[in-house]
């Protein structure tokens, strides 16, 4: 019985994790100093386009410092852990941020055309490694993967491309 | 983009001197939505002053948004809302009709005023707008 059942509920999970809402946890103040102090900073409304932004949307991008084991006899930055803020354009807006995820490093953002009020879609391209570990560690073996996030002021949601 | 005419619906549009007139033709359209000679029964609306509206702001605020989304309005008939509005039976009708008949404007957005404040048509609790209404658009 367990074999039959098996591979249905592998495909229901798998199902579910090419959609998981990252909400916004809270954080400590240890953690959003340490964001604020460490990340780089991506502001994604100067990504060029031909259409209106509805949403103010920066990326935070923390350097992960414990792990070290894509750097032999040497320290670096394997992956980042990423934090997404979003507000809303008004006097008083709505806002949240959220941590999407670690990854290697994204690569490049992609802001989708959407005509949806308070709400924005961005194609993500991601590595498995950081870039400047591809540079440093040749023996490392990339992966590349597209994601969709689907964000407003309430959650980010993300599925594969 | 299109600029803030010097008249709505035979209503005469003063601006300050610092305002710039260019913004989104939604904003434009909430105008003529609510600026009317007999928006408030009984009362005649002759002339507002416009104190903002793509100018004087930075982002967040919808007023520099995309083509200008906002614009403040602070004088009723030559008269300040933050004299007036507490004592004039004019002025009170015009501020709160204007506000009111902003509601039915279809891309209507933020509403904050001496008479109420609401965002998308929901009351949200914000500070000031004791002496000027805020109106933007989706």
């Amino acid at each position: 019985m367990r074999k039959i059942l098996l591979p249905y509920i592998v495909l229901v999970t798998l199902l579910f994790a090419c959609e998981a809402n990252v909400k916004a946890d809270g954080m400590t103040t240890k953690e959003l100093k340490k964001v604020l102090a460490l990340s780089n900073f991506i502001d994604l409304n100067l990504i060029e386009t031909n259409f209106e932004k509805d949403l103010i949307l920066r990326v935070f991008e923390m350097p992960v410092t414990e792990q070290n084991d894509c750097f032999p006899e040497s320290h670096g930055v394997c992956n980042y852990d990423y934090y997404l803020s979003v507000s809303q354009q008004d006097e008083y807006p709505d806002f949240n941020v959220f941590k999407i995820g670690r990854f290697g490093q994204i690569i490049s953002y992609k802001w989708i055309r959407e005509d949806k009020p308070d709400y924005a879609e961005i194609e993500i391209l991601t590595y498995k490694y950081s870039s400047a570990a591809l540079k440093y560690n040749k023996k490392l073996k990339n992966e590349e993967k597209r994601l969709l996030l689907k964000i407003d002021v309430n959650g980010v949601t993300q599925s594969s491309v | 983009m299109p600029n803030i005419p010097n008249t709505i619906n035979d209503v005469t549009i003063e601006f300050k001197s610092t305002v710039n007139k260019s913004v989104d033709q939604r904003m434009i359209d909430g105008l003529n939505h609510v600026i009317k000679t007999d928006i408030a029964s009984g009362h005649t609306l002759e002339k507002i002053y416009i104190s903002s509206a793509n100018d004087s702001h930075s982002a967040p605020s919808r007023h520099v948004h995309g083509n200008g989304k906002a614009v403040d309005i602070s004088r009723i008939n030559g008269k300040k809302m933050s004299i007036h509005y507490s004592s004039d039976d004019t002025v009170k009708a015009i501020t709160n009709a204007i506000q009111v008949e902003f509601e039915s404007y279809a891309h209507r957005r933020e509403n904050f005023g001496p008479h109420f404040k609401k965002k998308l048509g929901v009351v949200k609790a914000v500070a000031g707008h004791t002496d000027h209404i805020h109106l933007s658009v989706n």
